[in-house]
């Protein structure tokens, strides 16, 4: 950003010098400000707000479910009646993406929701306390970081078995992980500054202090993880459904469309295609997003 | 060093024992042995099979008995092939899948440092706009979609590449491909920033002030340099390399471990499941442990202690 030399003026020896004459913008005008003014975040945003009325509206306005059969129509090529084609059920894969969509997305915030309450409970105590407690529990997260999740994942489906509720409970009782390290870390940098101290004299109890200052201040980092964590969740339910143990049939995500759209590549490749590129630009905008919040919250990891 | 060397070791062997733990009783926790189907057999033959499987044996001397068999690098028998042992599966499978993750290693490692120099050398020109656009398709695209493409457009429409199989040398091409696109979009980007940041360091103007050709500068200064992050997703990096294994196998029907566990998941073979969680397990704890001590050598910087995790 380059100012010109001419639009600065002395403003003289007075009083005034001092006087601010700015309303002071809050953490969060300041990342808005700075995340509006980056293209790519901004265009990420729109695609996933687009994305997301598509999923929760776009049922009302179809006159096809995700479920019912039409054996009079089945693997027909994109028509106006049909634009992504039906397949081999003769079901709209328009509609079906609508509602897959609705369901990746359901999964990608609501494990990433099991995800955050996890983390921070646990990072924030770990962080906070300090001591052997935060050693201990820094030892149990090295153990489950060890061994990547994808791992874990599987092991809890196939005990679990397939389904929706299942895919919820495991990814978010898994992936909290890094969620933890990430609130553990801020707290550990803030509990040592002043107003940490101020408050703790003016009679301020530990859940005070946690809730009303560290977590606070922290709420930027966390969303930034959030938002990378959320497309993280919705890629794992696609290998999920590939491997057989995703949503179970007449239930449909992204993924498990494009697992069964492979089959047909040869002859109805609209099949795979239309629901593989819904997943791509979920991954992409999510990730710009991520990307944008990241450079509004922390200018200084600007690269 | 030593005293550091010793804990790594100790904590190593203390999450391979954990992960044999937890897999044991995540596949005794499941309701309904592997042998049950809605063809309901005879109870003599329910206990012959039973017996013959030590289902039977009280829990806690069948949890002995796992252990002192995996510290044998014995892993059972397997369920669905008869007369076929889970080190056999193994023994057939593991050099496919280590030849498959090393070509994928040495292609993620040397495109992506390649499209990564490329890309910061050209900063916001043609080259950097293409590597990023290959970057992102790379995390963008679920694995086995990108593998179906390949499979079907590269290798099956132009001929290029065999589209399934294995035994030939260019039967690799396709399936290390698939496996290695995304650590290569993840090296591409780690390496463009941190050259992009090693380019601007006052080194390097005075090796260019030196009189030093353009690609002296690059090689023997910057890269060096812009190498290190590269370094810290190697932990990372072989686990993909490990769990994408199971996706590209398939797709592409290579008799290796990856395979043999994805299908062993349809058909509730457990002591295959368990076999290859522990296997797996162990490799990326033995990677990891690699990995932090080369840390060390290679960078003085990072303290011994200070490190946590992988």
């Amino acid at each position: 950003m380059s100012i010109p030399v001419e639009s600065f003026s002395p403003l003289g020896n007075s009083l005034k010098a001092e006087a601010i004459n700015r309303p002071s913008t809050t953490l969060w005008q300041d990342a808005w400000r700075r995340f509006r003014k980056n293209p790519l975040a901004m265009g990420g945003l729109a695609v996933l707000a687009l994305i997301i009325l598509f999923a929760l509206f776009g049922p009302f306005f179809s006159q096809f479910d995700y479920k019912t059969n039409n054996l009079m129509a089945t693997n027909q090529y994109p028509t106006w009646i049909h634009p992504f084609g039906t397949d081999e059920l003769g079901r709209d894969i328009l509609t079906r993406a609508m509602y897959g969509a609705r369901i990746s997305l359901l999964i990608g915030f609501g494990s990433v929701a099991i995800n955050l309450t996890i983390g921070i409970f646990y990072g924030g105590i770990s962080g906070y306390k300090g001591g052997w407690l935060d050693n201990l529990m820094q030892r149990i997260i090295d153990i489950i970081f060890s061994i990547p999740d994808l791992l874990y994942v599987i092991l809890l489906m196939v005990t679990f078995g397939a389904g929706l509720r299942n895919i919820f409970i495991v990814l978010g009782f898994i992936n909290w992980v890094p969620m933890a390290r990430i609130v553990r870390g801020q707290i550990l940098s803030l509990r040592e500054q002043e107003f940490v101290l101020a408050a703790r004299t003016l009679g301020a109890d530990t859940r005070r202090i946690l809730i009303k200052h560290l977590l606070p201040n922290s709420i930027g980092q966390i969303i930034i993880v959030a938002a990378l964590q959320i497309p993280a969740a919705i890629f794992m339910e696609a290998f999920l459904s590939f491997i057989g143990l995703g949503v179970q049939a007449p239930m449909v995500s992204l993924g498990s469309m494009a697992s069964d759209g492979r089959m047909n590549i040869p002859s109805y490749p609209y099949s795979l295609i239309f629901p593989a590129a819904m997943i791509a630009l979920l991954m992409l905008a999510f990730n710009f997003v991520g990307d944008g919040l990241r450079d509004a919250f922390d200018p200084k990891m600007r690269k | 060093m030593t005293r550091y060397l010793l804990g790594r070791i100790a904590s190593a062997i203390l999450v391979v024992w954990l992960v044999v733990t937890l897999t044991f009783l995540l596949m005794h926790a499941i309701p309904g042995g592997p042998f049950s189907s809605e063809k309901v057999l005879p109870p003599a033959i329910m206990d012959n099979i039973n017996q013959r499987y030590h289902l039977d044996d009280p829990l806690t001397k069948q949890y002995l008995d796992y252990l002192k068999n995996i510290a044998h690098f014995n892993f059972g028998p397997t369920f669905r092939y008869e007369g076929r042992t889970v080190n056999d599966l193994f023994r057939e499978g593991l050099p496919k899948t280590m030849a498959l993750g090393l070509v994928a290693t040495v292609l993620a490692l040397v495109g992506g440092t390649i499209l990564g120099i490329i890309a910061a050398l050209k900063q916001n020109k043609a080259p950097d706009y293409i590597a990023t656009f290959l970057a992102t398709i790379g995390v963008s695209v679920p694995s086995f979609v990108l593998a179906t493409f390949l499979q079907y457009y590269v290798g099956y429409k132009t001929h290029w590449f065999p589209p399934i199989g294995w035994g030939e040398a260019q039967n690799i091409v396709l399936p290390a491909l698939a496996l290695s696109a995304y650590p290569i979009a993840q090296i591409t980007r780690l390496t463009r920033s941190s050259m992009l940041d090693v380019l601007n360091q006052d080194f390097i103007r005075t090796a260019k002030s030196k009189g030093l050709p353009g690609y002296l500068v690059v090689m023997r200064h910057a890269l060096k340099n812009a190498l290190i992050p590269v370094i810290t997703f190697l932990g990372p990096f072989f686990a993909y390399i490990i769990t994408g294994n199971f996706v590209v196998e398939f797709v592409f029907n290579i008799p290796g471990i990856g395979q043999f566990f994805v299908t062993s998941i349809g058909n509730r073979d457990y002591p295959v499941i368990m076999g290859t969680t522990i296997l797996f397990a162990s490799l990326l704890v033995t990677f990891n442990l690699l990995v932090d001590i080369a840390y060390t050598i290679i960078d003085p910087r990072i303290k011994l202690t200070g490190r946590k995790g992988a």
